[in-house]
């Protein structure tokens, strides 16, 4: 699992302050993504993972800091703008068009991508869920809980990202199905694509990344490899709930 | 517990008092106005005082209860129509109107014909109202605005009765300072009274949030349809204030154009606020007679 | 009451069905990306009118040529709606967006009334569109041929376009989700106004359209056929254009025939249908006739 460690930075979040109007979520976060990694935020409910994927997606303009992508500062960029920069976004809840069928959420996803390419990358997105072939033609509200999220991951790779970003892929799927996801997150990662995840399933996060922070009220309170955080006595007791 | 029970009744005693000498003052300034203004301010005056009803009727359904109707000039036509074709000269309706015998003749005393007004407003908003209930959000505002298309309709073509779209002439000049503001100021202690009693509790709280509401137990479809009860017999009331104020009504005169300056006077002075409801009443009023020669 | 009779008001319903469905489609179209009743709809339908109007009488022009100059008066008018009265209030709370619109729409009457005055003033039509032609006892105009065959291309072709195209894929992801669709890459800003775009262009042609089949044009023309044109998008289901489309030439139709079977006193109640029918089903079905294409909350 180990990866290069001099490898560039990806992403870089520097003492963002962030929130919504006068509330400020976010104090002092600080976050580095290095390509090819997966990394993981884990946190309970409310503290403010979701805020943080949700600022360096521009969806919310942080107050103070900077958000670099590729070395690029992308601070006060639309959203647009920044998903077309290589970014791929499976939002929580999923958050599947409801009222498209898959092939025409997938062709969504490739908004920013030209038609050729659309084509080849349809074809490698469908043999990764060979399942969503199946049910091309479905509507998005049709499939189930599992299928959707597979829908939401296939659409955030179809423009073929370099950094996938996931929000709690795993929530309100049975732990069978939520494997399967995840196997699959591993094989889209040795395919070369860097992913930032959020995930209340502590244990499998941990087991699949390889850089973990714990995030608590804001800040990020705990900063390690992954295989180290999986032992720490405070990360087992407050979010494995192993004694 | 107990003593701040007792605090408040302390409160609100001390409160009573001061209103009564507040009201006492208020009718005195308008003796002293009704007999010191010209023509033209006192009849600004008193377009002011309706606007103030009709703004805190709208008030009622549109700030508290959330209820956000478009169909308010209907409910305003329904009054006017009613009172003018119960105080208009007998001759006229004789001449102009083929109305049944005891309607022709009919010549009623202003308080019934208003009261009249406001309940047959109200008759009409429950009617059309009603079955649009279960509908939500912008369906609802739709169904609405349908009131005002509807009763402006039948008033253009109900010949006989309504003298099509050249309208009612001649009704009496009954409306003064006295009527408009003694109505307004019971109506400001009616709205004051309900939101503090049970009713304005649950209307609030349907206002604030339905589901909720509901899940507490509260019938939110009868208090709804109670706030409608209360705000279509004050807007009839409005209309009718208004028709014996103009003298001469026609469909067109309740348009969507009326309720457009209502909504701007709710809106100006602040949603869900008596006090908002009169300033913006003031404020709209100002304007219109300000932009009149345009 | 024979059949041929009602065949006939079927026939010259065609028309106005017509227009409602053009007016119809780019409500639905609207409401579906911004989630506002766009009260100056029918605004932009009048402006329209009024550009042909003065394109061919003041200036001499021919009707496609004024026809070409009507849309693109409506969609100026549209987008610079868009742009001044909706995006500043956006977000900003359904009450907030009902007042702009209504006001958007009242004020741009008012400035109309203001130019030309409130009176009727005459939509000329051209020689070549004032034919009629008999099938058997039923006699048709051609320009109610022309009208309904010109509406059912374009409602085909928009329909093909919102179903099968990038644009109309990512027009109708905005609206069933406007922040997932801009994290997924979409411009959201620009889907709004090429919305406004094809809808002010309906719109001008369904203007167009009355001014020919009912020889004038006046300032208030567009608050009656507006309003029905948005009651048919709520039957058709918001967002779903062929159902708008229907749903339009339904009431179009609909109106006619009601006023035809009442004795003709009551023709003055032809607005009313659409209130009755909008009342009977919304009261058995309050979602519409068909199924809506966006989240209804």
């Amino acid at each position: 699992m180990a990866k290069d460690s001099n490898n560039k930075n990806l992403l870089t979040l520097e003492n963002i302050e962030s929130g919504y109007g006068k509330v400020k979520v976010l104090h002092n976060v600080s976050l580095k993504i290095k390509e090819g990694q997966i990394v993981t935020i884990v946190g309970a409910n409310g503290v403010g993972k979701s805020t943080t994927i949700k600022t360096i997606l521009g969806l919310i303009k942080p107050s103070s800091g900077q958000i670099k992508f590729k070395n690029e500062l992308i601070n006060s960029l639309e959203t647009y703008k920044i998903i077309a920069k290589g970014i791929g976004y499976s939002p929580e809840g999923r958050e599947v068009f409801g009222n498209l069928n898959v092939y025409e959420n997938l062709r969504i996803g490739a908004y920013t991508v030209s038609k050729d390419d659309f084509t080849k990358r349809l074809e490698e997105v469908y043999q990764l869920f060979p399942r969503l072939k199946e049910r091309k033609n479905q509507e998005a509200s049709s499939l189930s809980g599992g299928e959707q999220q597979m829908l939401a991951i296939a659409r955030a790779l179809m423009q073929d990202p370099d950094l996938l970003i996931l929000d709690e892929p795993s929530l309100g799927l049975a732990p069978i199905i939520a494997e399967e996801i995840f196997n699959r997150l591993a094989e889209i990662n040795q395919m070369g694509t860097t992913i930032l995840l959020i995930e209340q399933n502590v244990n499998l996060a941990l087991h699949l990344s390889d850089h973990a922070y714990v995030m608590e009220k804001g800040k990020f309170v705990l900063d390690e490899k992954a295989s180290i955080l999986a032992q720490n006595d405070y990360v087992k007791k407050t979010y494995m709930g192993i004694a | 517990m107990k003593l701040t029970e007792n605090h408040s009744d302390n409160f609100f005693k001390n409160r009573k008092k001061y209103t009564l000498v507040i009201l006492f003052i208020f009718f005195i300034l308008l003796f002293i106005l009704s007999n010191s203004l010209s023509g033209y301010y006192y009849r600004i005056l008193l377009l002011f005082g309706i606007n103030v009803i009709l703004t805190l009727s709208l008030n009622i359904t549109n700030g508290y209860a959330n209820i956000f109707s478009l169909g308010h000039g209907g409910l305003m036509l329904a009054g006017g129509y009613t009172t003018a074709l119960l105080t208009l000269p007998v001759e006229f309706k004789a001449n102009t109107l083929s109305l049944p015998l005891w309607l022709e003749q009919a010549q009623v005393p202003f308080i019934f014909s208003i009261i009249l007004a406001g309940i047959v407003a109200m008759i009409v908003g429950l009617t059309i109202l009603l079955p649009a209930f279960r509908l939500k959000g912008h369906y609802f505002i739709l169904a609405s605005l349908g009131i005002n298309i509807i009763m402006i309709n039948i008033a253009e073509n109900v010949r006989p009765i309504t003298n099509g779209a050249t309208g009612l002439r001649g009704a009496p000049p009954y409306t003064n300072i006295w009527w408009i503001f003694g109505i307004a100021i019971f109506l400001i202690y009616l709205i004051w009274t309900l939101l503090t009693a049970r009713f304005g509790r649950a209307i609030k709280a349907i206002g604030k949030d339905q589901g909720l509401a509901e899940a507490m137990g509260v019938n939110s479809a009868k208090y709804k349809a109670y706030a409608f009860m209360i705000s279509s017999f004050f807007t009839g009331v409005g209309g009718a204030l208004w028709t014996h104020l103009i003298l001469t009504i026609s469909p067109s005169s309740f348009d969507l154009l009326v309720v457009f300056q209502i909504i701007m006077m709710l809106v100006i002075g602040g949603v869900s606020s008596i006090s908002g409801s009169i300033l913006g009443a003031a404020i709209i009023t100002a304007i219109l007679e300000i932009l009149q020669p345009l | 009451m024979d059949l041929t009779y009602i065949f006939q008001q079927v026939l010259n319903a065609l028309s106005l069905g017509s227009m409602l469905a053009l007016l119809a489609v780019g409500y639905t179209m609207i409401y579906g990306v911004l989630g506002l009743i766009n009260f100056a709809h029918g605004e932009v339908f009048m402006i329209g009118a009024f550009t042909a109007m003065y394109a061919i009488t003041g200036l001499g022009f021919p009707l496609p040529i004024a026809l070409i100059l009507a849309i693109i008066a409506s969609v100026l008018a549209g987008v610079l709606l868009e742009r001044f009265c909706y995006r500043p209030v956006q977000g900003s709370g359904d009450i907030t967006l009902f007042i702009t619109s209504l006001a958007a729409s009242i004020g741009i009457r008012s400035l109309f009334v203001m130019l030309f005055g409130s009176r009727s003033m005459q939509f000329p039509m051209p020689k070549y569109l004032q034919g009629i032609r008999f099938w058997g006892d039923i006699l048709i105009t051609d320009l109610n041929l022309i009208i309904f065959v010109f509406t059912v291309i374009i409602t085909l072709i928009l329909s093909f376009f919102i179903k099968n195209t990038k644009l109309g894929i990512a027009m109708r992801g905005v609206s069933y989700n406007k922040q997932t669709a801009e994290a997924m890459g979409i411009n959201s800003t620009s889907i709004i106004v090429a919305t406004f775009v094809i809808g002010s262009a309906l719109a001008a042609v369904a203007g167009v359209a009355w001014g020919l089949q009912y020889g004038n044009v006046r300032p208030a023309m567009g608050y009656h056929p507006g309003i029905s044109g948005f009651i048919a998008a709520v039957l058709g289901g918001i967002g779903n254009i062929s159902g708008a489309a229907i749903s339009g030439f339904l009431l179009g139709v609909g109106q006619v025939l009601f006023v035809a079977f009442l004795p003709s006193v009551y023709s003055g109640f032809r607005p009313l249908f659409v209130w009755i029918v909008l009342f009977i089903i919304l009261f058995y079905k309050p979602t519409g006739l068909f199924r809506s294409n966006i989240k209804w909350e």
